[in-house]
């Protein structure tokens, strides 16, 4: 007799295996929950240097200098620079380190209340200029390198425009500069954004709204199909360690202070006015043709956050003439963090700061 | 002049009859209290721990006023004399009811039709990727009934001392209920693919099984179940629908808020505690004199550094 079409037996005999498999797992699982994990970030040594208000400054010191001028580096608002050094062994500033580099990177704290009137002025001429001074003035340098992420790109942009005299070299990592785009839910749902009244009733942008909305970017996978995958994974100690870091960092969001996030919305995701040099900052335009450092500019081919169309344009409206785009076949987050990234971009970041570094030492 | 017709002088009469068995039923049953709580009376020997009111209960006493108060009015109008201005009064009142009930249970109809459509579509056919038949009409329906038949209740003029609290209590309830429609609507959209790839692949298992070809992997029926999933967000979550109903939530969140905390700062004002508008106006204060300084800083910097 033939076989019949629907393999009754065979999928009952698969359910009891997942029902044996899932019984076994959870278990397990018990005993990795219960143990104690490793699931500490952001690890590596540094040493606090400057503060300012909310704002810290980190240091972090490689075993050998093979470059001589610092690297600055400057997250987002948005989320934590944590990000950058997640684990060992999957760590942008692990990889610097090794190849180099001397790295500041700023930690923006948590805004309260009493920061929501600080605007982007505040941050690129005030908190971010001071910084530069101080690592300019501790090396007795007139130049450092700067290297953005996210909206921190945009902070990068802004400032090398602005004080072009200051900065070697740009390193622009996932950084929106162009918003006259609807690819992306990001660039559609906040042209719809009442940033005004939302920075009214909140006094500044609560951190929490901001991952709600990040997580209605993807429902299905990141509130579903992740978790599901956690659940299959549990029993796995090293899996379970790298989601609880990953968890650790997505869900540790400082509020956005009010006057920056209506500026950033209002100026730039509506009127677009930074990638036609037509923002204002402080009473001063920003001249991206004043750009006139080399720039290095990475960006996510399946970016859903800051889509390639966001990233690409800003090397061909800056002065410079030494600018070049490298695309990576991976999403907003994926390029600090996924194995095959690690890899290439941190390396590359490092080679070509070295490339135009006067004195390798 | 038109003469009353018939009918309407039948109404008039029953309304008259109608009024004096309601004038007896208010006296007797002020006579019955009477009898009933002879602590009450006037000559009775005051309770020393009553909430006293000359001998009665401050409660009895006010009850007892509005019934008299009733019974007269309902008397006066009984009188021949004033039965016509009275009538006429009446059938004004009751046009001016009618009306108002007849507009209310229009709109009541028009909502209740709109749920039942609504009803009605559940179970229908749908198709993959495809949102052009969600049905919102009945979140718009019941904005519309709310904004035409609850709203203007909230805004009738205040008057008194109060005026002003309440006032912000009611925009309070107002912006609540504007917020809570838009929320239930979002909610209602964000649940829509969830409900539309369990129908699709409901109706993918039912072709298996006719078909007699089955996936032996259940968790291929996940993977598929998830992509297809994705894919309605997607499709959903870019749509102008989605985005105009995401923009009008977070609004009215934003309006909700801070007609919330306009009535939290009332309460507040009365205990020696600041508010955030208090604070708000600190740190901006605070804000200003910092950023000053930090200017005058830099100018006395430069000139220190002048040669």
């Amino acid at each position: 007799m033939d076989r019949p079409r629907i393999p009754v037996d065979l999928i009952l005999k698969n359910l009891a295996q997942e029902h044996k498999t899932a019984k076994t797992r959870i278990k397990k699982a018990v005993d990795v929950l219960t143990n104690n994990l490793e699931t500490s970030i952001s690890t590596t040594a540094y040493e606090v240097v400057y503060t300012e208000d909310r704002v810290k400054l980190k240091h972090y010191k490689p075993e050998h200098i093979e470059c001589k001028t610092p690297l600055l580096i400057i997250y987002a608002l948005i989320n934590r620079e944590t990000m950058l050094d997640l684990q060992p062994n999957r760590s942008v500033v692990e990889t610097l380190l090794k190849k180099g580099m001397d790295i500041f990177m700023i930690d923006w704290g948590y805004p309260s209340r009493k920061d929501q009137y600080l605007t982007i002025g505040d941050h690129v001429n005030g908190y971010i200029n001071n910084i530069v001074e101080f690592i300019c003035k501790k090396y007795n340098l007139p130049k450092i390198n700067l290297m953005g992420i996210c909206m921190g790109g945009t902070f990068c942009v802004i400032y090398s425009a602005l004080h072009p005299e200051k900065i070697k070299n740009l390193v622009l990592t996932v950084t929106p500069t162009n918003f006259d785009t609807d690819k992306g839910l990001l660039n559609i749902w906040m042209k719809n954004t009442d940033a005004d009244q939302l920075g009214e009733s909140y006094g500044n942008m609560p951190g929490d709204l901001m991952n709600l909305g990040f997580l209605l970017l993807n429902p299905a996978r990141l509130m579903i199909d992740k978790y599901v995958g956690f659940f299959k994974n549990m029993d796995n100690k090293q899996f379970v360690e790298n989601f609880v870091r990953m968890e650790k960092w997505i869900f540790d969001s400082p509020d956005v202070p009010a006057a920056t996030f209506k500026q950033f919305i209002n100026d730039c995701y509506k009127k677009n006015l930074l990638i036609q040099n037509k923002l204002e900052i402080d009473g001063t335009m920003v001249d991206l043709k004043k750009i006139t450092m080399p720039v290095l500019n990475f960006y996510g081919k399946y970016d859903h956050l800051v889509p390639p169309e966001s990233c690409e344009l800003i090397t061909h409206k800056v002065g410079s003439t030494d600018t070049r785009d490298v695309c990576f076949n991976t999403g907003h987050i994926g390029i600090y963090v996924s194995s095959k990234c690690q890899k290439e971009f941190a390396p590359q970041i490092a080679g070509w700061l070295k490339e135009r570094e006067d004195n390798i030492l | 002049m038109t003469q009353p017709s018939n009918a309407g002088k039948e109404s008039e009469l029953s309304t008259f009859s109608w009024l004096e068995l309601a004038t007896g039923f208010w006296e007797e049953i002020s006579r019955i209290l009477n009898e009933t709580q002879p602590a009450l009376n006037d000559d009775a020997p005051l309770s020393p721990d009553a909430n006293s009111f000359n001998g009665k209960f401050r409660t009895y006493k006010t009850w007892e006023t509005g019934i008299k108060n009733l019974t007269s009015l309902i008397q006066m109008m009984t009188r021949q004399e004033n039965q016509k201005a009275a009538s006429d009064s009446m059938v004004t009142f009751f046009e001016l009811l009618s009306q108002v009930t007849g507009d209310s249970s229009e709109n009541l109809l028009e909502f209740q039709k709109q749920l039942l459509n609504s009803i009605s579509k559940i179970g229908e056919h749908t198709k993959a990727y495809n949102f052009d038949d969600i049905d919102q009409h009945i979140f718009e329906s019941s904005r519309k009934l709310y904004d035409s038949e609850f709203k203007k209740y909230l805004y009738v003029p205040k008057l008194g001392l109060s005026r002003f609290h309440l006032e912000r209590i009611a925009v309070l309830i107002d912006k609540f209920n504007i917020h809570y429609s838009d929320l239930s609507e979002l909610i209602y959209l964000f649940f829509v693919p969830l409900e539309k790839t369990s129908r699709i692949m409901h109706a993918k298992i039912d072709s298996m099984i006719k078909h007699k070809d089955f996936v032996e992997n259940p968790g291929a029926f996940y993977n598929e179940w998830i992509k297809m999933l994705e894919g309605h967000y997607m499709k959903l979550l870019q749509s102008g629908e989605y985005t105009e109903v995401l923009k009008n939530t977070i609004d009215s969140l934003a309006e909700y808020r801070k007609s919330k905390d306009e009535v939290i700062c009332q309460i507040l004002k009365d205990i020696p505690i600041p508010t955030n508008k208090d604070m708000d106006d600190v740190y901006k204060e605070l804000y200003m004199v910092k950023k000053q300084v930090k200017e005058l800083a830099r100018q006395l910097e430069q000139i220190n550094n002048r040669p």
